[in-house]
């Protein structure tokens, strides 16, 4: 039918004044056609309809009515949006969350999702109303509205999926992107219904519109369809039963394993400072040992990247990607800040009752190197990500010591807790020697950075305090006999490197800083690679937070199976658990993504063993995770934003 | 949804149509009268046994909000009134040439062509006169039930329908025209008959707008009905001439016997969906519309 025939019947059923008749016409239609026209002649009205625009048709609809035609509207798809919203984020942060945890969530997103859908959908009901009422109300002034609210929907739906996703995982995108046109859909049709109330309130003239019984039925049902699948698979792939650790007997009749973790270090780094002799000790030792680049893509937080390194599972297996999440009241675990096609982080720091926890060890799902050490032998492991609360292996293991990435915080407060180290015990002696030990380490710091500005200095001194304590601490703890592992983490070069990202930094200084750092590392790296106590080191530098995005990390192996002199080929993160396991006498586990490298080391082959067990998801938040000191620090160390 | 027993859905409606004439016989003047021609040829008309579905749907939409009353009872009468001044100007030969109307020959037949137009004017201004004087409703009421009446009768109705459908005879129509007819013809006296009968019943706006709805959809599926009828039906039944739809436009032939029906069941539900805020109350107004889904008359 012509526009002009259109509106001038249109003129006729919402005026009742006289206007020409239509001009008659052979017309060979059918059933169908019949139905459509007579919907769009003002018959039939869905229930849809019905429910959002009550009997507003039939008169002009106040503020209020358009107000209510929203709401109800908001009422209709807001659970299809939040059920979309809320699968998404169970994907983003999986393998974390259970199906109660989803539904919570759902609840949340469904009402954020309403309150969108009511404001987009008003927008658009009052933008179309204005413009039907300068040129008169058209056929397309619904559509219009409704693509003033599909686009936005559809675009923040896409984009914050494709920048949030975890992984490129085919499957889940296709699944997630046809979820995201059909509940477009879904919204935009509602803005549509929505925006007769606007246009009719300002003109008193009821423009066409259409309704397809199926089309609402399969809008409805793919969302959340798709939501309930994104939800099934996400739980399906973290598993969220726990599962034992298998048998296995390790040989451990080798070398010990002295395991350091260097971060914000990268071979460009190390060739930028190596003309200024700041690595000469580190080049010196690596020259006697197998040395292999380590590369891992895109740029996530350490503490993903370290307890990656530490599992040889991928985040979607242990679950950490943060030091901080966003613990939502009834869900059990914290949740990504930016996680899922949703904007959380707004949401949670204005809408939701939320707060941030720091990431403990109840929320990785499977075992770290030093948990796996201790099943089988003594072993010692000094502040690494997710180590909190303080656990020394399980029954028959070989127990050790865990020293947890909060004990330093502690000290430095006097506030200590059980969970702290384990032993328990342990705490205690660490804290009898702080005091002379922080003198030292000042000491030490004064010595090496009294050249450098105040300002720099004082950027340097919280990371030379870590690095220098967790070394100090290792070097303790490995004095035990019995210790036939340790693990220790060094952070302060990646913190340190972050902070002098600061534009107020000059370059002059920054170079200065960050030499005079790397040069003091240097003398603590090659004093770990030096040890001939029938320790075997195997140093793992990852480029940390401010290094180029293709800056590569690197391995070094020192005695043991190593092969002197020996360069090997790339590794990636999820290498270097197998690696350390092999190293330690330890069958790899068949759930390890990653390989022993085959090149550099004289390592029997070792049958895998099926798995190094799983915790379940937890039911239940852990106890006094919410510490808000550690958040603190975490924030004042760049960790959480 | 609370439906009323079979029986009691009859008995109501035989009850309501048997009011509504008797309504009809007592408002208009005795035989003998005169102009005792005039008059008889308007009993002739108004008094044949008719379905008297328009009228009451007037007290049906009334009894939504209260009792029956004698003023809702006259708007009953009133619209009654505007059908059948309708119908015989719609028999007349200027006009659609039919030769039955409820079983008997049409009035024109009977009483002669001047007579009968003399009789389909004076219907019209008999049901305004019943408007206005309709006992017991305020005045408000009165003016907004003879402006609701008025609307229906003339060009935005009854009147412009037919000239549509005068216009177009021997054309074929497309359904926008056909749908303009019927929504005319048909289509503003069942709504009007609603809104009068709401209006007796003191129904807000947004009630009022509801109850148009039921009605807008209830009128065409009654025209859609009578299409069907005109097919299929028994003039012994409908008392109306078989047949007299072939060589034009209507429902069955756009969209064949089944789709015409199918097309019935959605209005009827459409309708029946348009009730659903008023709860057991609606359930005469459902009766009716079902009444309408399964009519051979």
């Amino acid at each position: 039918m012509r526009t002009s025939d259109r509106w001038r019947r249109w003129f006729a059923f919402a005026t009742g004044s006289l206007v020409p008749p239509p001009t008659s016409q052979p017309d060979g239609t059918h059933y169908e056609d019949v139905r459509q026209k007579l919907v769009e002649r003002g018959y039939l009205d869905g229930r849809i309809e019905q429910f959002i625009l009550g009997d507003i048709l039939a008169e002009r609809p106040g503020t209020w009515d358009l107000a209510r035609t929203g709401l109800r509207a908001a009422a209709l798809g807001a659970p299809i949006l939040g059920g979309v919203l809320a699968g998404a984020a169970v994907a983003v942060n999986r393998p974390l969350l259970r199906a109660a945890d989803a539904v919570v969530l759902w609840i949340y997103f469904s009402a954020l999702a309403g309150a969108a859908l009511f404001l987009l959908s008003l927008a658009a009901a009052l933008a179309a109303g204005a413009l039907a009422r300068r040129r008169g109300a058209r056929a397309a002034d619904s559509i219009r509205a409704s693509l003033l609210v599909a686009l936005p929907t559809l675009t923040y739906l896409v984009v914050t999926w494709w920048q949030r996703r975890p992984i490129p995982d085919l499957a889940a995108d296709a699944l997630f992107l046809a979820a995201v046109l059909v509940c477009t859909l879904v919204v935009a049709r509602l803005a549509g219904v929505v925006s007769l109330a606007g246009i009719i309130g300002r003109t008193g003239q009821v423009p066409d519109r259409s309704r397809r019984r199926i089309l609402i039925l399969v809008a409805v049902l793919v969302p959340l369809s798709a939501a309930a699948l994104l939800v099934r698979n996400a739980s399906q792939r973290g598993s969220a039963v726990a599962v034992a650790a298998s048998s296995f007997e390790p040989d451990v009749s080798g070398d010990r394993l002295l395991f350091v973790g260097v971060d914000g270090l990268d071979s460009a780094l190390v060739q930028d400072l190596e003309p200024h002799g700041a690595v000469a000790g580190l080049l010196d030792r690596m020259a006697s040992g197998a040395v292999f680049p380590v590369r891992r893509a895109g740029e996530r937080e350490p503490a993903e990247v370290w307890t990656t390194l530490m599992t040889g599972m991928p985040a979607e297996a242990h679950g950490v990607r943060e030091a901080g999440g966003e613990r939502l009241w009834g869900v059990a675990a914290p949740l990504r800040r930016d996680a899922g096609p949703a904007a959380l982080e707004v949401a949670v720091r204005f809408l939701l009752p939320a707060r941030t926890v720091p990431t403990t060890s109840a929320v990785r799902r499977v075992p770290t190197l030093w948990e796996i050490a201790r099943l089988k032998i003594p072993s010692a492991a000094i502040g690494w990500w997710t180590s909190w609360p303080a656990a020394n292996g399980g029954e028959g293991g070989g127990r050790g010591y865990v020293v947890s990435d909060r004990v330093l915080p502690k000290l430095l407060s006097g506030r200590a807790e059980d969970r702290d180290t384990a032993p328990v015990s342990l705490y205690a002696r660490l804290a009898a020697r702080f005091p002379a030990e922080r003198s030292r380490i000042r000491g030490e710091f004064a010595a090496r950075f009294a050249p450098l500005p105040r300002d720099l200095a004082d950027a340097a001194w919280e990371s030379f305090l870590i690095d220098a304590f967790q070394w100090s601490t290792a070097q303790l703890l490995m004095q035990d006999p019995g210790v036939r592992a340790a693990f220790v983490y060094l952070p302060g070069l990646d913190i340190l490197r972050l902070r002098l990202q600061d534009p107020r930094h000059g370059i002059h200084d920054v170079s200065l800083s960050l030499g005079s750092y790397v040069s003091w590392l240097d003398g603590i790296l090659s004093e770990a690679l030096e040890r001939r106590d029938g320790w075997c080191v195997l140093l793992v530098a990852d480029r940390g937070r401010a290094a180029r995005v293709d800056a590569e990390g690197f391995a070094v192996v020192v005695r043991g199976p190593a092969q002197p002199k020996c360069v090997g080929g790339i590794l990636t993160e999820m290498d270097v658990t197998p690696l350390a396991l092999s190293i330690l006498g330890f069958p790899p586990s068949a759930e390890m993504a990653g390989a022993v490298p085959s090149e550099c080391l004289d390592l029997p082959s070792i049958a895998e063993i099926p798995t190094y067990g799983r915790t379940g998801v937890p039911s239940d938040p852990a106890p006094s995770d919410f510490d808000p000191e550690m958040v603190e620090r975490l924030r004042s160390l760049g960790y959480v934003r | 949804m609370v439906r009323p027993a079979a029986l009691e859905i009859e008995e109501y409606l035989e009850e309501a149509r048997r009011q509504v004439e008797d309504a009809l016989d007592r408002a208009i003047p005795p035989l003998g009268t005169p102009p005792p021609r005039f008059h008889e040829a308007v009993r002739y008309a108004l008094l044949s046994r008719g379905k008297r579905i328009r009228g009451i749907l007037v007290l049906a939409t009334s009894e939504l909000f209260r009792e029956r009353s004698e003023g809702a009872v006259a708007l009953a009468c009133a619209v009654e009134m505007v059908h059948t001044a309708s119908l015989i100007l719609d028999d007349l030969p200027s006009m659609d040439n039919a030769t039955l109307r409820r079983g008997k020959p049409v009035l024109h037949r009977a009483v002669g062509e001047a007579n009968a137009i003399l009789a389909a004017v004076g219907l019209l201004n008999a049901a305004f006169a019943c408007v206005l004087e309709a006992p017991g409703l305020k005045e408000r009421v009165r003016g907004g039930a003879a402006s609701c009446l008025a609307r229906a009768v003339g060009a935005a109705g009854l009147i412009g329908g037919q000239v549509h459908d005068l216009e177009s005879t021997g054309e074929k129509l497309d359904l926008e025209g056909l749908e303009w007819i019927h929504s005319h013809k048909t289509g503003a006296l069942f709504i009007a008959a609603a809104e009068t009968g709401a209006l007796a019943g003191g129904a807000n706006s947004r009630a009022r707008a509801g109850l148009k709805r039921y009605a807008k959809n209830l009128g065409l599926a009654f025209q859609i009905t009578d299409d069907l009828l005109d097919y299929s039906g028994n003039p012994e039944t409908t008392g109306k001439d078989a047949g007299q739809d072939r060589d034009r436009t209507t429902f069955v032939n756009l969209c064949g016997i089944d789709g015409a029906r199918k097309l019935v069941d959605e209005l009827i539900d459409a309708s029946l969906g348009a009730l659903s805020s008023f709860g057991r109350r609606g359930a005469n107004l459902r009766s009716l519309a079902e009444m309408v889904r399964v009519r051979d008359r």
